[in-house]
């Protein structure tokens, strides 16, 4: 296996930041190697899937190249009052620097996001929000609640606040547009453990996408908010990422 | 520009390797292509060598910031390329011949450098395919090596640097011989040089050199059609000093075009930077 510690310049973040790399050992396809961005949770780091999961099992049968980048506690979001751009960064910076650097397939349908917890929110937002970058979403027990519903730790602030309502407001938008025809959405992945405290709130967006009509795949398992219910996640994770087009 | 650790697996080393590199990540153009120095270091050294002992990160910012460097100028933008070579001189140790008997620890630094790291950078960087834009360049044992390889493998470097070379070769065995240095031993050099005497009489970097000048010759070739831009520099308080002069005067007699600089300096740091700093402007 390959694996890559980088140190970069962001101009969306506007500072040093860094990321792991699992780069297949196969030979280059013909387009590149698909790319999945994995975000990880709040407490986190990009060391979290490395360490944490048995990812790299999965990343040598699957030849992906998975990138990790460090996005602090910032919910995958845009500060910019602090001049750092979180979902600007993933989606409008990493994507293209990763292609311009590996032997990467430029197609939509062959760039993912994914994440766990804070990252999954990260990752469904992403995902909708740039849904000309993303051909695939997955979530793992997603951070999707409204701040106004659930601060589990008590780190809410008027900036989350405001961040919420944009988020719902955007997603709203972005519905309504995909309703239309306008958008395409990525294709989607969620699912939750039935003791996780944020099943209901996951039960309720997948309920949204049912009322909006947009296909998904949602599925509940027993497990709570921990690694191992993530470890367990993970072929059906990479089953979803390797479905073929449609 | 971006640092980077790599670890990734080796067929000619049997193992898993690390190396670092420092690259113009964040700046490529789509589509760019870039050209590649590897830094080979000394004994008892490693890939975090030039990385944390030379201002490396700030020459390379400043060289590719030249006016003649980028997207559709003259130069293209570079990345060093760091790998870790060990103790071995960056040989085959033990020697191919002997590996069949002593399989399972088998460590082809030659092939590795010479073949399988430009092969890898090159399918997962973006680095241009062309001669002129892979050099290979070291200080002392990687001097040494920088040379014996880019001379050897002439066809896949067109830069080859050797900062206070260790040119071993150039003297006997006995007469490498220093006191408390394990390296200078005389069992330790006819172990990694595969046989100090065979190597010598064959394949020593002075002995390669007229080689491919002689084919140059004898096949009628511009110059610098086998051999690599040469460039060769020492302190001139560094003990080495008379084997690079040596190599230069050997050079010279054969009408080898090359760069021979000398500068105030031991066999250190402060000498290596400034010998970087200078192949960064002619590379």
């Amino acid at each position: 296996m390959s694996l890559v510690q980088m140190d970069f310049a962001s101009g969306c973040l506007n500072r040093y930041t860094t990321m792991e790399v699992f780069l297949p050992d196969t030979a280059v396809p013909e387009e590149g190697f698909r790319s999945l961005y994995l975000l990880h949770g709040y407490h986190g780091n990009h060391t979290d899937m490395l360490r944490r999961l048995n990812l790299l099992k999965y990343a040598e049968a699957n030849d992906i190249a998975i990138f990790m980048p460090d996005g602090d506690n910032a919910y995958w979001a845009d500060f910019p009052e602090r001049a750092e751009f979180y979902q600007e960064y993933v989606a409008r910076e990493l994507v293209p620097m990763t292609r311009r650097l590996f032997p990467l397939s430029a197609r939509r349908e062959d760039t993912y996001v994914a994440g766990i917890s804070m990252g999954g929110g990260g990752a469904v937002r992403l995902g909708l929000m740039y849904s000309d970058v993303f051909g695939k979403v997955a979530g793992l027990s997603p951070y999707l609640v409204s701040y106004e519903d659930f601060d589990p730790v008590g780190h809410g602030t008027n900036a989350l606040k405001a961040l919420d309502d944009v988020l719902m407001a955007r997603q709203a938008s972005i519905f309504s547009f995909s309703m239309g025809g306008l958008v395409e959405l990525p294709k989607m992945y969620l699912t939750i453990g039935t003791d996780d405290a944020l099943l209901s709130e996951n039960r309720q967006f997948h309920e949204m996408l049912e009322m909006a009509s947009l296909p998904h795949i949602y599925k509940e398992y027993p497990g709570a908010h921990d690694w191992d219910f993530w470890n367990e996640r993970l072929p059906e994770l990479f089953e979803f990422l390797n479905q073929p087009e449609v | 520009m971006a640092i980077l650790k790599f670890d990734i697996p080796s067929e000619t080393m049997g193992r898993q390797v690390t190396f670092e590199a420092i690259i113009p990540a964040e700046a490529l153009a789509d589509g760019e292509e870039i050209a590649v120095l590897y830094l080979l270091h000394g004994v008892q050294g490693g890939y975090i060598n030039w990385i944390s002992l030379t201002n490396a990160m700030r020459l390379l910012g400043q060289r590719n910031l030249q006016a003649d460097v980028g997207p559709g100028k003259a130069r293209k933008r570079l990345a060093l390329i760091m790998p870790s070579g060990g103790n071995g001189f960056y040989h085959p140790i033990p020697s191919r011949e002997e590996r069949q008997e002593n399989m399972g620890h088998q460590h082809d630094y030659e092939a590795f450098l010479a073949e399988e790291l430009p092969a890898w950078t090159r399918k997962m960087l973006p680095v241009s395919k062309e001669r002129e834009d892979m050099g290979i360049a070291g200080l002392s044992m990687g001097g040494y090596g920088a040379l014996y390889l880019g001379i050897k493998y002439g066809e896949t470097f067109g830069f080859a640097g050797g900062l206070s070379s260790a040119l071993l070769t150039q003297r006997s065995l006995e007469d490498n011989f220093v006191e408390g240095q394990f390296f200078r031993a005389p069992e330790f050099l006819d172990l990694v040089f595969g046989g100090f005497d065979d190597h010598r009489a064959e394949n020593d970097v002075f002995r390669l050199s007229l080689k491919a000048r002689a084919r140059e010759k004898r096949e009628d070739l511009p110059d610098g059609t086998l051999l690599p831009k040469l460039y060769l520099a020492c302190g001139e308080q560094d003990p080495l000093l008379e084997l690079s002069k040596e190599l230069h005067t050997l050079w010279d007699k054969a009408h080898i075009p090359h760069t021979f600089e000398t500068h105030p300096g031991a066999h250190e740091w402060a000498f290596w930077e400034w010998g970087l700093e200078r192949m960064l402007r002619i590379f």
